[in-house]
């Protein structure tokens, strides 16, 4: 993998290199930066040689006090360019890195005030574009709050729906482990770096049969931490087309992290919610209105389609003007084998030629990442 | 524009060579360059002043990566006249972590303007976390051909150099330097660098007048060494391969009151820069060296430089003759060649750079099967050599197959690609850079024209000063050996011993052993005439004839009486072989008849012992000779002197254990071991 100058820049500044002894940009200083940047048509590359009385009249979009702070973190970090062997490091060794321009539709429901400038990944990231249902819930579940995950892990196998969870010993594990051994796939999102992760064999070759991808914006060898799990609950509850809650406490003296990323998807209205079992936080949420029973991946999923009613209208869409096109084609006197040859044929061809525009103009990717970028930021910004 | 910069340092005369202000220019546009220009170009020189302006206009250090130790110290001394604070991290001279931090924050703070560092350091986490929080100013790769897997020698540590150029950001300028690239290794470094400029010279070196003799044997290089070494005016470097080889010729210089010091990497700090300083100050004639003392090393006035093998390549020997004639008008450069001995041992370093296909398999396989794996663990599960082992670690971890955590190996998620195919072809580049250095004693053209030529030089042009421009002009060196010169040699050789240095510890326990033997014998090196003859003898005949039982004992007497030990009072023992029983305790009966002294065959093995060098590394060696050595008859030995005798020697365990066993038995005895060839570095 080669990186853009664009790429590079981001992580440099944004990545946490506790090894330099220096300060990462925080998600809204980048976005300050980004936003200013982008404003007057200038990309990230530029932080690398920018001195810094140029860029407080870049920052158009940052607070005082963020001017300085970013100023002085761009500082310490410009010289610093040995430290990018890390990043080398971490490709070289098969892991990945999604810029925000990558990420899929599905993070960016978190809109940019909580979307990391880069998650680190193992594993295949397509798999981030299917049905999914997130899994949360206490470790210290009951028995059969832990039976019943597991049967839900399983069933998701065959229903192809993929189980996001946090990685944590109890629900989360079960959900994923069962939803594994049935054949199905898993996102973990763990709350320690992902090379603790990597270093078990039997992960690896989930990991390399393409059933689990690992993702984290944590760096590879972070220890466990109690901020960035809170943090990383967003990133469960985000993307999944439902979650189930499997067991929760309610906060009290003691934050409970599974109830606090309940509240926050209720807050943002992120992904409808389900629950099984009858924890103190489960009633509540039935109590309140705010969950109802998991009851079967039928109802769940086909309830939840309606959440993507532009999909639908768009394969709508597509679907007549292939039948038109089909009559058009018999209209003309093809037989079906032509037709269907020629549909093959322009699309084969058609993914060949886009792979090479792919591979062969660098400037685009530059290009896109910015129009990606804008397109990110119009009027999402908090 | 530089020229000021340039004067204050050498003086108000002094003026650019050809390029130098470009390459200055060009990185003081935060540019990439590579510079190819003839040895003595004066290459530091770009960087050491590029460094001066940059430091002045406050930005970070200058990175350099250097190949060689020696070289770095001749640099840093350098940097002095250029008003530079140097210093540098590698394993020998800032050996902890905590003097590699102050090095590291000296830099920051602004105390320190260049810092050199090896190779080897980019392989070392806690370095990379270091060099993570260092400013840098200016990127500089000397020796540049090294980072081309067709430039030198294969080391795979210049990938990791590979690696860091993709990535780093083009915030910091880079400078790559090298006299030996042909236009397939430009090509190469080029394409590694990225967007880069090419400043490129001629290589012909005028000061040097270039000669080559054919000497098939060691006898006859050492006659004719020791012939001219005086006729060679001022002093000079002579390439051995070996260690012992640097030894034993420094010796023979020694003994022809010559004032010649061996030099080679695994010598301490302290000796290699005292031998440095004495070269450096003309107060040595020669240094016998390995190629530790080679390419970048500046010294004004080395007048000579002599081959005593052939390098493996053009690359190598362009680079080591450029040590001569820098700053003087007039140097000699040698090459004596020839001889079996020769051939096979660079044709064995050139097919054996990299592990076999089977071992890396084995090694990703059981790294894949587990979670992480200690290297002890590695080295018990795996009947693989330790160094090779090591190795192949290496070549995974550089390619990202593997990783490492503390002193745990594990598996990564990259799917692995057999490499062999990368490796042959670099094996095949080798062969062909070989071939073409045996070319080059062959041909009748130029030598230095050949020379430049091979490197792609657009000038080439004969030199007029070389023993093929020259014909019978030649009179630098004599090279006639008489009778006499070579009874000298066969004398000098005769008294000269192979020696065996005990072991001390237990692999398998880590422990000190209970029992020591005395430093012992060995007849010949195995890739010598004699010791291949040992070979026939072994694999063969199944017998060693009596030209064996007459040189050991020639052999044998001298060493004792010159430990001052009665040889008549030893006892022989042989060491037992199930594989073939009679062949070692018939020579050693023969022997001791010979030398009249005591024979005693006392020693037994356990059947199914598998063949020692079947065993491939260290720990299980020992392991297999403790399960199977025994003493099978009790005669009382205390007091006595033994002389254990076996036919090969090479992890010294047979020798190492049977002594043990024997000093567990008996009270006061001594134990010295005797071998009819050393076949330790031979496959
Ligand atoms: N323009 C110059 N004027 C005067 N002396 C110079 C000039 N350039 C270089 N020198 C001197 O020439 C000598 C050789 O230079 P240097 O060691 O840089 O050679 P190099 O090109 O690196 O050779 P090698 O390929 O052998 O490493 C040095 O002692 C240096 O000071
Ligand atoms: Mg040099
Ligand atoms: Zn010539």
């Amino acid at each position: 993998m080669q990186f853009t100058n664009n790429e590079i820049a981001t992580y440099l500044f944004c990545a946490q290199l506790t090894q330099t002894r220096t300060k990462a940009l925080t998600i809204l200083e980048w976005n300050a930066i980004v936003k200013s940047l982008s404003q007057q048509k200038l990309e990230p590359e530029v932080l690398l040689t920018i001195n810094s009385t140029e860029l407080l009249n870049v920052l158009t979009h940052a607070t005082e006090v963020q001017k300085s702070k970013i100023s002085e973190k761009i500082q310490a970090r410009q010289k610093l360019g040995f430290s990018m062997i890390e990043l080398k490091d971490i490709i070289n060794q098969g892991f990945g890195i999604m810029f925000r321009s990558n990420m899929p539709p599905r993070l960016k429901k978190l809109t940019t005030k909580y979307t990391p400038a880069f998650f680190y990944y193992a594993g295949e990231p397509s798999i981030l574009s299917h049905r999914s249902l997130g899994v949360v819930g206490a470790r210290a579940a009951t028995e059969q709050e832990l039976t019943q995950t597991f049967d839900i892990g399983s069933e998701a196998a065959s229903y192809g729906i993929v189980i996001i969870s946090g990685g944590a010993k109890g629900v989360d594990t079960t959900g994923v482990e069962a939803t594994l051994q049935n054949g199905g796939k898993a996102i973990v999102f763990p709350a320690d770096g992902l090379m603790k992760w990597v270093k078990k064999s039997n992960i690896r070759s989930y990991i390399t049969n393409g059933q689990l991808l690992l993702m984290s914006a944590q760096r590879l060898d972070a220890p466990f931490s109690g901020a960035y799990a809170m943090q990383r609950n967003k990133f469960i509850h985000a993307p999944s087309d439902a979650v189930l809650v499997a067991s929760s406490k309610i906060s009290g003296k003691k934050k409970s992290g599974t109830w606090e990323g309940v509240l926050e998807n209720i807050k943002h209205q992120w992904s409808p919610l389900y629950v099984i079992g009858c924890s103190e936080g489960v009633e509540k949420l039935k109590a309140q209105g705010n969950a109802e029973l998991f009851s079967s991946f039928d109802k769940v999923f086909t309830r939840n389609e309606r959440s993507e009613p532009k999909k639908r209208t768009e394969s709508n869409e597509i679907d007549e003007r292939i039948i038109s096109l089909i009559k058009l084609a018999i209209a003309k006197g093809l037989d079906r084998e032509t037709i269907e040859e020629k549909f093959v044929d322009f699309s084969t061809r058609y993914y060949e030629k886009q792979k090479q525009i792919e591979q062969d103009n660098t400037q685009n990717l530059v290009v896109h990442e910015q129009l990606s970028m804008e397109e990110y930021m119009r009027g999402k910004v908090d | 524009m530089y020229l000021q910069s340039l004067q204050e340092v050498f003086g108000p005369e002094a003026t650019f060579r050809e390029g130098q202000d470009k390459a200055i220019e060009q990185l003081l546009n935060k540019k990439r360059v590579l510079v190819v220009q003839k040895t003595g170009w004066g290459k530091s020189l770009v960087y050491f002043l590029t460094t001066n302006i940059l430091r002045s206009q406050g930005e970070g250090v200058t990175l350099i990566i250097s190949p060689l130790l020696a070289l770095t110290r001749n640099q840093i001394d350098s940097t002095r006249k250029y008003d530079l604070v140097a210093d540098c991290i590698n394993n020998q001279i800032n050996k902890t972590l905590t003097e590699k931090v102050e090095v590291i924050e000296r830099c920051n703070r602004g105390e320190c303007d260049v810092l050199f560092i090896t190779p080897e350091q980019l392989q070392n986490d806690s370095f990379i976390d270091l060099i993570s929080q260092l400013r840098v100013g200016l990127f500089v790769v000397d020796e540049a051909h090294c980072i081309s897997d067709w430039g030198h020698d294969f080391r795979p540590d210049y990938r990791r150099i590979h690696q860091l150029l993709q990535i780093l950001p083009e915030n910091i300028p880079v400078l790559a330097t090298t006299a030996t690239a042909n236009d397939r290794v430009i090509k190469d470094v080029t394409k590694q660098l990225g967007d880069c400029e090419v400043i490129r010279g001629d290589l012909q070196r005028e000061s040097l007048h270039l000669h080559k003799l054919y000497l098939p044997t060691a006898e006859e290089k050492y006659a004719w060494i020791a012939k001219n070494i005086n006729r060679l005016q001022g002093s000079g470097i002579i390439y051995a391969t070996t260690i012992r080889e640097c030894e034993r010729l420094a010796m023979w210089l020694r003994q022809n009151a010559v004032d010649a010091r061996a030099y080679y990497g695994r010598l301490n700090e302290d000796d290699k820069i005292e031998l440095e300083n004495r070269l450096q100050n003309n107060q040595i004639k020669v240094l016998v060296s390995t190629i530790a003392l080679g390419m970048g090393y500046d010294k004004e006035n080395i007048s000579f430089v002599i081959h005593y093998y052939t390098p493996k390549s053009v690359v190598e020997h362009y680079q080591q003759i450029g040590r001569a004639g820098r700053g003087i008008d007039q140097a000699v450069c040698v090459l004596l060649y020839g001889g079996e001995d020769e051939n096979r041992i660079n044709e064995h370093f050139i097919y054996h750079s990299f592990p076999k296909q089977e071992q890396i398999d084995q090694v990703l396989s059981y790294l894949s099967q587990n979670d992480e794996v200690k290297m002890l663990t590695l080295e018990q599960v795996m009947n693989i050599k330790s160094t090779t082992l090591k190795q192949i670690l290496k070549l995974l971890l550089i390619e990202g197959f593997i990783g490492k955590s503390g002193a745990s190996y594990f598996r990564t998620l990259k799917p692995y690609t057999s490499q062999r195919k990368y490796y042959n072809s670099v094996i095949n580049i080798k062969v062909q850079e070989y071939n073409e250095l045996l070319e080059f004693q062959r041909t009748a053209d130029c030598q230095m024209a050949y020379l430049t030529k091979a490197l792609d030089d657009p000038n080439t042009r004969p030199c007029m000063k070389c023993s093929t421009c020259l014909g019978e002009a030649w009179d630098f060196t004599d090279d006639s050996l008489s009778h006499d010169d070579m009874k000298q040699v066969l004398a000098f050789f005769a008294k000269n011993y192979i020696t065996i240095e005990p072991r001390r510890k237990s692999m398998l326990t880590n422990k000190k052993l209970t029992f020591i033997h005395e430093e012992g014998l060995a007849l010949s090196y195995y890739h010598e005439q004699l010791g291949q003859q040992a070979r026939r003898g072994k694999y063969e005949l199944n017998l060693f004839t009596d030209l064996f039982v007459r040189t050991s004992a020639y052999k044998l007497r001298r060493f004792f009486s010159d430990k001052g030990y009665n040889i008549s009072e030893v006892i022989i023992i042989p060491i037992p072989s199930n594989r073939r029983p009679e062949l070692v305790p018939r020579f050693a009966q023969r022997l001791a008849n010979t030398l009249k002294c005591n024979y005693a065959n006392i020693l037994a093995k356990r059947p199914n012992e598998p063949e020692q060098k079947s065993l491939l590394n260290t720990s299980l060696q020992e392991q297999s000779i403790r399960e199977h050595l025994y003493i099978k008859d009790q005669i009382n030995l205390d007091n006595h002197h033994i002389l254990l005798v076996d036919d090969f020697v090479d992890s010294k365990w047979t020798f190492t254990v049977a002594a043990e066993l024997l000093g567990e038995m008996y009270d006061d005895i001594k134990v010295t071991p005797f071998a009819l060839a050393d076949t330790s570095g031979s496959d």
